[in-house]
């Protein structure tokens, strides 16, 4: 059950969610297939209206203007986010057996590699006819800007892409034609899972302190209390890779700043800034966690997976990071591991970090576009979503969970939350900047180890954020 | 036989040739970028020296500049001391212990510097580590903290690494050094009276003066070529304690979009590193003069 032979670990990849809810219900239709674990929304009800008459089963892929000449597409992948190579091979072997005239080749990249390389490739003679990409203006904007990306909207209308994921996903891979506005304007990617942060519960942990689910914020501190009292680590941390130090922070953000004051921040739809009193208050609990020793020993010195190794051995209550770790809590602890929001404040502000994984996108220079809209289709689509959810991972788009897994049903029924309230979903907040990403992670690290103060690292996030226009 | 200078110019023009392909003209478009700016896909727009004069103000970059002296410290002061040490004590015994001891402390020169990283985190990590275990279990546990997570601690943490990798270097050169220097030398210091440490300072390091030029050149550039330690050890952190001058370079040019900044820091750290190469080698030379002289 629930586990992905990839080992994931990595900025906000992997493992996501479907917006259950509101989305799930509003789509009726066609109805699709189920398998034993998932029974599933009717997806895509918009797809293909023109191309063919007969019943369209999400069980192959269905293309549009297909050619029946021998072509090759050459796809980017990511290495461990979405889905296994096995899970690959098995919907491309589905795909070249609908169309044998088609070769599929991928190459398969790590996160990082994606960051490193992309720009690069991109702006090559011959690029990939398909990209993979993070969102925002740190990567696809400047790739959007320069036309190395082609606008989808055909696509998504031929295909039903607008109807099949949520808008809130569907948003954050929006831009202006020249790269300058984020969240409005034509869709440049289409990602196969999403990801949030939350918190995971060691359910043992809390019932051998005979705690419940906190439901407000003042029921989480005390837990958290009652954690370091009892010999636990509160909310177990490792952020030597950096990064991970920024969602110490995020988490209390989204608890203080109001939600559009974060829009703003992040798609630079009205002014807005760092330096403002709740964002220092947002700043003030990670440190004072820091000092009141919840993150656990040596979290600055940690890495991530040492951390979840800490709390599926038991040691702590809580591990706060996205469902881009669920891979490895799920398969050590199964259904002992819950996947929870950090409640908010009775009437305060409210919202969660999370959006698409990384997504594809088609090459403005590719020769073979509508091959890799129909390709990316069958990615994206319902057939895969179920592959997704059978490796532990969350599909982006509307999906409803009924399989057995405690541990999944609260990943799914915790997204489901979150999306419910309008806009209740951030974007990782360094999508803001191209140049964010590193500067929070060290930022957070000095801010939780007390060596600046919450003003000052209100002060130099804004300094950094001021230093880049759209 | 001497060539005329034409035909030698003919000989040397495919190296040259080489040189030029892969070094001078990466060199010279990165000086012309330096002078720019561009975020590596859009249009490149002249900027003239203003991001030379940014790095001094730039908090990051005086931080990695601090950082890269203490680096210096660590990959070459105290790999020359202790390779020396090392290596006059392996001159002094048995052959067959000596190739023995050589090829076990010249390892770590070898291995490749992201294993090298991996193993140590292994090695300085909290609490499964290596180190921390072993503190614990010889009941010093107030010693044991979170090396690379610890601000004050994580850049000697890196440094210790450093020195680790680069004394081997240090030691295969003075020892060949040592077994170069005339043996009727130590003879004679012997004859004069002169003990061990008579030997060490009359004899040994006044014989191994041009190996210790090359040690001090070759582990002055290391220092500052200490991108794959870094990025693999701590990636710069915690904050930016263990920032180095290449590691900015690498967020800046790479994944900032900020190919200008990136490629002044590249060029200071060039030039400081040649100046600082010349600098060694006048006061060699100078020294080589006064003593000839005397």
């Amino acid at each position: 059950m629930n586990s992905s032979p990839g080992g994931i670990r990595r900025g906000r990849m992997t493992v996501a969610l479907a917006f259950v809810a509101a989305m799930a219900t509003a789509c009726g239709g066609n109805q699709a297939t189920t398998n034993p674990t998932v029974a599933t929304t009717p997806a895509a009800t918009g797809a293909a209206p023109t191309s063919t008459a007969a019943a369209v089963s999400d069980r192959e892929p269905n293309c549009q203007n297909m050619t029946t000449d021998a072509v090759t597409l050459n796809y980017w992948d990511d290495l461990n986010e979405n889905l296994s190579d096995a899970g690959v091979a098995k919907l491309d072997a589905a795909f070249k057996a609908k169309y044998p005239n088609v070769t599929l080749n991928r190459t398969a990249k790590t996160f990082s590699d994606i960051l490193t390389t992309e720009k690069l490739q991109a702006s090559a003679p011959n690029p990939p006819d398909i990209l993979i990409t993070n969102g925002g203006y740190a990567l696809l904007g400047p790739l959007v800007a320069a036309g190395l990306m082609k606008p989808l909207d055909d696509y998504a209308t031929a295909y039903g892409w607008d109807k099949r994921f949520p808008e809130g996903i569907n948003r954050q891979q929006r831009f202006s034609t020249d790269g300058k506005t984020y969240g409005t304007g034509s869709l440049y990617t289409v990602a196969p899972t999403a990801t949030y942060v939350g918190l995971f519960v060691h359910k043992a942990n809390l019932a051998k302190l005979s705690l419940q689910v906190p439901t407000t914020f003042a029921e989480f501190e005390a837990t958290l209390a009652a954690a370091k009292a009892g010999g636990l680590v509160p909310l177990v941390q490792g952020v030597s890779e950096g990064w991970p130090a920024i969602h110490m922070f995020t988490t209390f953000e989204n608890l203080k700043v109001p939600n559009d004051q974060l829009n703003n921040l992040v798609y630079h739809t009205a002014p807005a800034s760092f330096d403002t009193p709740e964002n220092v208050a947002a700043a003030a609990i990670a440190q004072d966690y820091g000092k009141k020793g919840y993150f656990g020993e040596g979290y600055l010195g940690k890495t991530a997976q040492a951390a979840i190794d800490e709390f599926n051995a038991g040691k702590a209550l809580y591990f706060l990071q996205g469902t881009y770790f669920s891979a490895p809590i799920v398969q050590a602890l199964g259904d002992g591991a819950e996947m929870i929001l950090v409640p908010g404040t009775s009437g305060g502000p409210f919202s969660v970090t999370g959006g698409p994984g990384t997504a594809f996108g088609i090459s403005s220079k590719s020769k073979v576009q509508d091959l890799a809209a129909c390709y990316i289709d069958w990615r994206t689509g319902q057939y895969a979503s179920e592959l997704y959810v059978g490796e532990g991972g969350l599909p982006a788009m509307n999906f409803t969970y009924t399989g057995t897994s405690t541990f999944t049903k609260s990943v799914f029924d915790a997204w489901a939350k979150a999306s419910t309230p309008k806009d209740a979903i951030v974007p990782y907040i360094d999508f803001a900047a191209t140049n964010l990403l590193d500067f929070m992670s060290s930022e957070s690290q000095q801010l939780v180890a007390g060596q600046i103060t919450p003003q000052q690292y209100a002060t130099d996030v804004q300094g950094q954020y001021a230093q880049f226009t759209p | 036989m001497r060539l005329s200078g034409l035909e030698g110019v003919v000989y040397v023009l495919p190296a040259l040739a080489f040189l030029a392909l892969v070094l001078l003209v990466p060199l010279g478009m990165t000086a012309g970028l330096s002078l720019t700016s561009w975020d590596g896909l859009g249009p490149i727009k002249w900027v003239g020296l203003s991001n030379y004069t940014a790095l001094i103000s730039d908090p990051i970059v005086v931080t990695a500049m601090g950082n890269a002296v203490v680096m210096t410290v660590f990959t070459l002061a105290i790999p020359i001391v202790i390779g020396l040490a090392t290596a006059i004590v392996l001159s002094r015994i048995t052959r067959r212990l000596r190739t023995l001891w050589r090829t076990l402390l010249f390892l770590p020169a070898v291995i490749a510097p992201v294993v090298v990283a991996v193993g140590w985190r292994l090695v300085y990590e909290p609490t499964t580590g290596l180190l921390n275990s072993l503190l614990r279990a010889l009941g010093l546990s107030s010693l044991a903290k979170p090396w690379l997570g610890d601000f004050s601690l994580a850049l000697p943490a890196t440094g210790i690494v450093a020195t680790w990798m680069e004394y081997g270097l240090v030691m295969v050169l003075f020892l060949a050094g040592i077994q170069r220097i005339s043996p009727e030398l130590f003879d004679a210091a012997k004859v004069d009276g002169a003990g061990i440490a008579g030997e060490v300072r009359h004899v040994t390091i006044p014989g191994l003066r041009y190996e210790l030029l090359v040690a001090i050149v070759v582990t002055l550039i290391d220092s500052f070529r200490n991108f794959a330690l870094i990025f693999n050890l701590t990636r710069g952190g915690p904050g930016n304690a263990t920032v180095v001058p290449v590691l900015e370079v690498y967020r800046r040019g790479i994944l900032h979009g900020r190919v200008g900044s990136a490629s002044a820091i590249g060029i200071t750290i060039s030039v400081v590193l040649v100046l600082l190469v010349l600098g060694v080698l006048w006061f060699a030379r100078r020294r080589d003069a006064d003593e000839g002289s005397a």
